[in-house]
């Protein structure tokens, strides 16, 4: 395909069965993922933003194969690694990295920090050499060399996603999928971590996919943004585009839940609180600006509204 | 001046576990004012939620508590058991973190607010259930005459909240304690909860305080802001002096170091180091090994509280304009 | 939050917190002991000419009370046990109860640690295969054909020629049958379901008497009771270990070590096993006292270690008949399991305790 991305996503898809009854029958399916098209340029950030449920977990989790796509593409430098058999994926594997939400459970904590980060180092070193490289990369991410030889539970938070990113870059990864780095961690503490995460992407040239229900975290650190509700894209620009004119009303409906922003051209429409989809758009039920014509239209595509600008509306703001 | 709703004077809260003695809580002072929310800010290990537990007389029991809490001419602090129980959820009720976990998942919304009246205020059963649905409407829940029979698992994230809220708001009380209520909701959510709570606290005349780590959501909500460092108060003002122009490093690191969309394009100020666990802490400012304006005083004695205008004090050696 | 001292690794932490807890430690000290005199009762007993000969008849001498002097006038020189007194007596054959003991001790241990030995390695792997690939399908044509190759090598054990000529030819036909017809193709039962229903059928077997009927129909021998009774008590460990991986397999550091490219064999070892161990180490322990009752119970009505091998079940059994003349050849070697079974059992309480999880910090 496109040459200037490094990672593309095509119509994937990614549902789970819902099953009944002794001989599980299955009776419907959670669509995590339902058509998502997505691109990575190399050497940018790219932000998906979303609120719980929304599938952007399950995304991540596809793009690095913890999940098999059940449709759609996944382009690695052109090449489509969707359907690869695991033993062809292993030197793919390495080159497409996460970093995960919580600190507490992305560690062994039965393993020192050094056997943690002893996975990722090529076979065939000496053990000096292997102890180097990890000291390296703990000094990367701005710990201390004794680090390596204590237990998850000697560390805060914070000094724990310092070293599942330090794990991250050990094998030299040429993209990062940050799955929600920051929110499990105390509010100083986050700052850090963004700026080494900034740091390290000038230093190495990596690109990452940055996930996060935080639109000003998402505003602050990529360049492009997805807004994903209900396994699906709404709205996608870069982020200037996406915080100066918002076109969807559900990324009007986040920038508007910032608190403390001040409420923009909304007029005096409250924003209805219905449960269920009544079919159509998958926001109809709780959008200011629908249309009787939302609920029926049973296909909404995303269309380009201006230059690297898509939104899935029928009545764009 | 009228008279304050709840004043807390020198709170300190010990936990006891084995062989030492841990401080939670030291020196903690403050007034919510009729009407007024305070926010209690502060991250992990600051002490907000043992703050809250022990006006509520809900320490757990290897912590010990000392100091004035008082409400209605009362130290609670000194009351006995059935006394505050009969205080608590009356008087002084409290909305707490995750909606999931503090409704009982076996009972049905019904039982669980039909416990409160019956604990405090017995209603006779005819009228028992349109009181049941009068909490839930004041609440904006819709269908609520249908929802009020549901199981906790058959709502959403934010309706459980609403549900909880209301059933702080049961009894008409005169200080409802919120923490964190909207920590664990998505953010639209949230901002409905907000807008909520605001709403009834115009309606009803109430005084709140309301504990969160969220500065932003401190602008939403809060008359009043106590910052909270390491179980101790570092700054207190109004909402407008602190959000704009704080005093305390501490404060003014936090609100630096929260990102935007305007503040792309540079590296994000940040605060180095970590919260300290009660066992680092030293004798001097517990915020001193992080303070990029601590001098050799700050590391031996603590600051005492300044004042530095109307209603507005600091904790630091080092107070800069 | 915050530091502590260097290398204070979680086996550390467990074994502080377990030391913490004086009935564990006594169970532990207990059971070092009885390590001990298990082997010295090995080197003791052992050899044509042991210091402390368990086989020995003394007909002279039989159902002496323990500390009772040896008579030697009536003995000769290599009747009398060292210090001239059979410390726990004698039983009916006039044989020295201490040597028999010393030499059931290390039966006893033997037989503990090897049965349990093998029940968790049977179970490891298999609860291991249930959680990590339990999601993968095995198909319904290669289990139907698998079952039919698997019977004509049992009828071919059992000498049932017309069995295995029969179990070749439905093989043949059905593989035939299997390719023309389409018949189960792509259907296929789920590995978990297999190894599930594998340990519910096992669990219904009485597993006393199903270890009695093996024993049985086997020659008598210590190593056949050891492995029967281990390939009969794996179930506990399979279960224990499927569900610990089935919750492991979701953990944010196996996904990590996943995408990292970390092959599954190093993933279950390194990663997997030693953080899902905990239940099993517990269950071990109480294994071990579980095998040791059963051994003795075996022995007791008869179908345990030949003689003249001696086992505590074995003597009490043999005591039996004397309980009101010699009560001391049923009591010693029931006081003795008592012990050995209760220190096991409050030693794996204790480990349990100490290696629970403890809450998670913020």
């Amino acid at each position: 395909m496109d040459d200037r991305y490094i990672l593309q996503v095509t119509s994937l898809k990614k549902y789970f069965p819902i099953t009944r009854g002794i001989i599980k029958k299955t009776v419907g399916y959670i669509k995590a993922v339902d058509g998502v098209d997505l691109e990575l340029p190399k050497g940018e950030v790219v932000g998906i933003v979303g609120e719980s449920g929304c599938g952007k977990s399950t995304l991540a989790r596809t793009i690095i194969r913890i999940y098999i796509p059940d449709e759609g593409k996944i382009l690695f430098h052109g090449k489509d690694i969707s359907r690869v058999k695991e033993g062809d994926l292993k030197n793919t594997r390495r080159k497409i990295q996460m970093v995960f939400q919580d600190p507490y459970s992305s560690l062994n904590p039965k393993l020192p920090i050094k056997s943690t980060l002893l996975d990722g180092l090529e076979k065939g070193l000496s053990k000096r050499e292997k102890m180097e490289k990890i000291y390296h990369l703990l000094e990367m991410v701005g710990l201390p060399p004794s680090a390596a030889h204590k237990y998850p539970h000697e560390f805060s938070g914070g000094q724990r996603q310092r070293i599942g990113i330090a794990r991250a870059i050990s094998v030299r990864p040429e993209v990062i999928i940050c799955d929600e780095p920051v929110s499990a961690l105390d509010v100083s503490v986050q700052a850090q971590i963004i700026n080494l995460l900034m740091k390290l992407r000038e230093e190495r040239g990596l690109s990452y996919i940055f996930i996060s229900h935080d639109l000003n975290l998402v505003g602050f650190f990529c360049n492009f943004v997805y807004v994903m509700y209900r396994g699906k894209i709404m709205e996608y620009a870069r982020v200037e585009d996406l915080f100066e004119s918002p076109r969807h009303p559900y990324t009007l409906m986040l920038m508007e839940s910032i608190p403390g922003k001040k409420k923009k051209n909304r007029g005096n429409r409250p924003w209805p609180q219905e449960m269920e989809p009544a079919g159509g758009c998958l926001f109809y039920p709780r959008c200011a600006f629908r249309k009787p014509s939302c609920a029926t239209e049973p296909h909404i595509p995303l269309v380009e509204i201006s230059s690297l600008h898509r939104v899935r509306c029928l009545l764009p703001l | 001046m009228d008279q304050e709703v709840l004043k807390v004077e020198e709170l300190c809260i010990h936990i006891h576990s084995e062989d030492r003695d841990y401080p939670v809580v030291e020196h903690v002072s403050f007034e919510v004012l009729p009407e007024h929310t305070l926010c209690i800010v502060g991250e992990s290990g600051c002490g907000k939620t043992m703050t809250a537990l022990s006006i509520m007389g809900l320490l757990p029991p290897n912590a010990s508590a000392s100091g004035k809490v008082i409400f209605k001419g009362q130290n609670l602090l000194e009351l006995e058991k059935e006394q505050i129980r009969r205080i608590r959820g009356k008087e002084i009720s409290m909305v707490f973190q995750d909606p999931l976990t503090s409704l009982n998942p076996v009972l049905t919304i019904f039982e669980q607010i039909r416990e409160i009246f019956e604990a405090h205020d017995p209603i006779p059963s005819h009228l028992l259930e349109n009181r049941v649905v009068e909490v839930l409407q004041e609440v904006s829940i819709p269908d609520a005459q249908h929802k009020v029979h549901a199981y906790p698992h058959q709502l959403s994230g934010g309706m459980r909240q609403r549900v909880l809220i209301g059933m702080a708001l049961a009894l008409g009380p005169t200080l409802v304690i919120a923490d964190e209520p909207t920590t664990a909701l998505d953010v639209t959510i949230q901002a409905e909860i907000l807008e909520l709570f605001n709403c009834l606290k115009k309606e009803k005349g109430l005084s709140a305080i309301y504990i969160t780590h969220d500065l932003s959501v401190v602008s939403e909500v809060g008359d009043e802001i106590l910052i909270m460092y390491a179980g101790m108060v570092v700054e207190k003002g109004p909402k407008y002096q602190i959000l704009t122009d704080p005093a305390h490093p501490y404060t003014q690191g936090l609100l630096k170091s929260s990102p935007s969309y305007e503040k792309r394009g540079r590296p994000l100020p940040f605060i180095p180091g970590n919260v300290p666990s009660p066992e680092e802490k030293g004798k001097g400012c517990p915020f001193y090994p992080r303070c990029e304006l601590s001098k050799r005083e700050c590391e031996i004695s603590l600051p005492p509280i300044t004042s530095l205008g109307p209603g507005h004090v600091v904790r630091c050696w080092e107070i800069r304009r | 939050m915050g530091h502590r001292e260097k290398g204070s690794s979680p086996l550390w932490e467990a074994w502080e917190e377990f030391k913490r807890n004086k009935l564990a430690m006594t169970g532990f000290i207990t059971f070092v002991i009885f390590f001990f005199v298990a082997c010295a009762g090995l080197v003791l007993t052992s050899g044509t000419h042991p210091i402390y000969d368990p086989a020995k008849v003394r007909l002279e001498a039989k159902l002496l009370p323990p500390f009772s002097r040896a008579d030697p006038r009536i003995l000769s020189r290599d009747e009398i046990p060292p210090g001239g007194v059979f410390l726990l007596g004698t039983d009916e054959l006039g044989r020295d109860v201490f040597s028999r003991m010393l030499q059931g001790a290390w039966v006893s241990l033997t037989v503990g640690f090897v049965a349990v030995g093998i029940s968790v390695v049977v179970g490891i792997i298999i609860g291991g295969i249930a959680g990590f690939y339990g999601n993968r399908t095995l198909s319904l044509r290669w289990i139907t054909l698998c079952m039919l190759v698997v019977s004509s090598l049992i009828c071919g054990f059992m000498h049932l020629y017309k069995g295995v000529i029969i179990s070749l030819c439905l093989l043949g036909i059905l593989g035939v049958i299997f390719q023309r017809y389409n018949i189960f193709k792509g259907r296929g039962i789920l590995v978990d379901a297999l190894i599930m229903g594998l340990i519910d059928i096992m669990l219904c077997f009485p597993s006393f008497f199903l270890i009695l009927t093996v024993v049985a129909l086997l020659p008598p021998s210590i190593y056949n009771i050891m492995i029967v009774i281990g390939l009969t008590s794996w179930m506990g460990t399979a279960r224990f270990i499927r569900a610990e991986f089935l919750s492991l397999r979701e953990q944010d550091f196996v996904i990590a070590a996943k995408v990292l490219g970390v092959s599954d064999a190093k993933i279950i070892f390194k990663h997997m096993l030693p953080n899902g161990i905990a239940p099993v180490l517990v269950s071990t322990t109480i294994g071990i006292a579980s095998a040791i009752l059963t051994e003795a119970g075996l022995s007791f009505l008869g179908f345990g270690v030949p003689p003249p091998h001696a086992t505590w079940g074995g003597i009490l059994s043999d005591g039996k008949f004397y309980l009101f003349d010699a009560p001391w050849l049923t009591l010693i070697p029931g006081i003795a399991i008592l012990i050995v079974v209760l220190a096991f059992n409050l030693f794996g309480e204790g480990l349990r305790d100490a290696l629970n999880p403890k809450i998670t910090r913020r």
